[in-house]
């Protein structure tokens, strides 16, 4: 406390007696020593008072206080200045006025670097938030392709179920209820398959057919030749011949149309069978990526947090 | 008390940019430390502050609760920072920028207090001067001057508040 090294003696006083003097001066000097060893040993707090009216010793006494306050000043702002930066708040700086020289040099030293920290903190933050809103996005992104994944498994299924539905119509075994996409698809082959078996053999039996018209129409032909060599008595003969042709005719008409329907019908088998394995294969690297990406961002997530806990 | 008998004075006393006002006191206010520049802006003898209660330069312009604020900061062992108009022995006023801190012992007790105070700006003077007016002001109105304290005390905070910061932000800030 200030109050402890109050001195012995006010002296000081020039006295006419040089003896009394020089004790004065012993005195303010085992004074001046006091506080300065009080000081050496880190309490600041000693002051001398009562300051002599001799010239020489207030100029002393003066000069270590002036010392002992600017050094003071400059360990209580510079730790206050520290303590603040530390609770991030970066306004407590050093005040700079009232400091001179080296005292003057560590306080712009110290503010340069809460300066330093302060802009830190600022770039920390940045980053942190800019890294949370990555973050959110990769999320939101690999949820949205997950549920396209998962709405194109559900199409594809729908389909395969449909294709499933137009084979048994048409005769053929086809898949159980409650099996496998998979499974679905398998059966899909098969019908397509069992189609295009049925139209070539269906193409197999209008070939027939076509051959018959062809001959009946060669013997209608001659039919009409032997008839018109008979005379008025083959004359009905000939009607019934030219009947036959025209028969004949129609037929291989019919069997033309046939055909052309049984090409088309292959035709779209072929590119139905070829959209399904093509969607299959589609939905199965989906399903990959869409995994693999989840479980990334699931990665990302947890070592984003490791992150920001240990920021 | 020889102040309350002065009467204030239109003069302004300054000191030097780099120089620095310092005092101390006990645990009641009592001056225990005063720098030379501190009697030499001042006008007293060291002996007649040695002792005294510090508000011994107190102004008559200064509003009661920015005092009240700055010992129930000090109480809570925080530093604070305030603009404050002092008199002079004669009467003359000084401005200052003052900060005052609680001194510990090495058991982390609070011994006594201490006070650095340096020049203001002048935007800053001409800042405090209307806002202190106000506060001033305020603390007439009111028959009990506690009642009057306590109102403009909130005012205080009321303008800080507005500002979104805290006290010792906001004065450092200004």
């Amino acid at each position: 406390m200030a109050t402890e090294l109050v001195p012995r003696g006010r002296g000081g006083t020039a006295s006419e007696d040089a003896d009394a003097e020089w004790a004065g001066y012993g005195e303010w000097i085992h004074n001046i020593a006091d506080v300065c060893e009080q000081a050496a040993q880190g309490n600041l707090e000693p002051r001398l008072l009562h300051c002599p009216a001799s010239r020489e010793v207030a100029r002393a006494v003066f000069s270590v206080n002036h010392l002992l306050d600017m050094t003071d000043a400059l360990l209580r702002e510079a730790g206050a200045a520290l303590a603040h930066a530390a609770e991030k708040k970066f306004y407590r700086r050093v005040l700079l006025r009232g400091m001179r020289g080296s005292f003057q040099r560590t306080a712009e030293q110290i503010n340069r670097t809460s300066q330093q920290l302060s802009n830190d903190a600022q770039e920390m933050a940045r980053v942190e938030a800019s890294r949370r809103m990555l973050s959110e996005r990769v999320k939101s992104v690999v949820s949205g392709l997950a549920s396209t994944a998962s709405r194109m498994n559900t199409t594809a299924g729908a389909l395969t179920e449909m294709a499933q539905g137009s084979g048994n119509g048409a005769g053929h075994e086809g898949g159980k209820p409650g099996k496998t996409p998979a499974a679905k698809r398998q059966n899909l082959h098969q019908t397509v398959d069992a189609l295009n078996e049925a139209s070539q053999r269906i193409g197999g039996v209008v070939k027939l057919i076509s051959g018959v018209a062809d001959r009946t129409k060669l013997l209608a032909l001659n039919a009409t030749i032997e008839g018109a060599r008979a005379g008025e008595a083959g004359r009905g003969f000939a009607v019934v011949a030219t009947e036959v042709k025209k028969l004949s005719q129609q037929t291989a008409t019919a069997t033309g149309e046939i055909d052309r329907e049984i090409t088309a019908v292959r035709t779209a088998a072929d590119l139905t069978a070829q959209l399904v394995t093509a969607l299959s294969q589609t939905i199965g690297e989906l399903k990959d990526v869409s995994q693999l990406l989840n479980q990334q961002s699931e990665e990302l997530a947890t070592s984003m947090n490791e992150f920001l806990g240990q920021g | 008390m020889k102040h309350f008998t002065v009467q204030p004075t239109e003069r302004e006393r300054t000191f030097a940019e780099d120089d620095i006002i310092v005092s101390k006191t006990d645990l009641k206010g009592l001056i225990t430390y005063a720098n030379k520049t501190f009697l030499e802006v001042s006008g007293y003898r060291e002996e007649e502050l040695l002792g005294e209660p510090h508000n011994i330069i107190r102004h008559p312009d200064m509003p009661q609760c920015v005092f009240k604020l700055l010992w129930d900061t000090l109480a809570q062992g925080n530093e604070i920072f305030a603009y404050v108009k002092n008199m002079c022995k004669n009467g003359d006023y000084y401005w200052v920028f003052a900060h005052v801190t609680p001194t510990f012992d090495n058991a982390q007790r609070v011994i006594g207090y201490h006070s650095n105070r340096r020049v203001p700006e002048r935007a800053q003077v001409q800042l405090f001067e209307e806002v202190y007016a106000k506060l001033r002001t305020e603390e007439k109105r009111h028959a009990d001057w506690q009642q009057g304290m306590a109102a403009a005390g909130e005012m205080l905070l009321q303008m800080i508040a507005e500002k979104n910061m805290a006290y010792d932000e906001f004065i450092l800030s200004v």
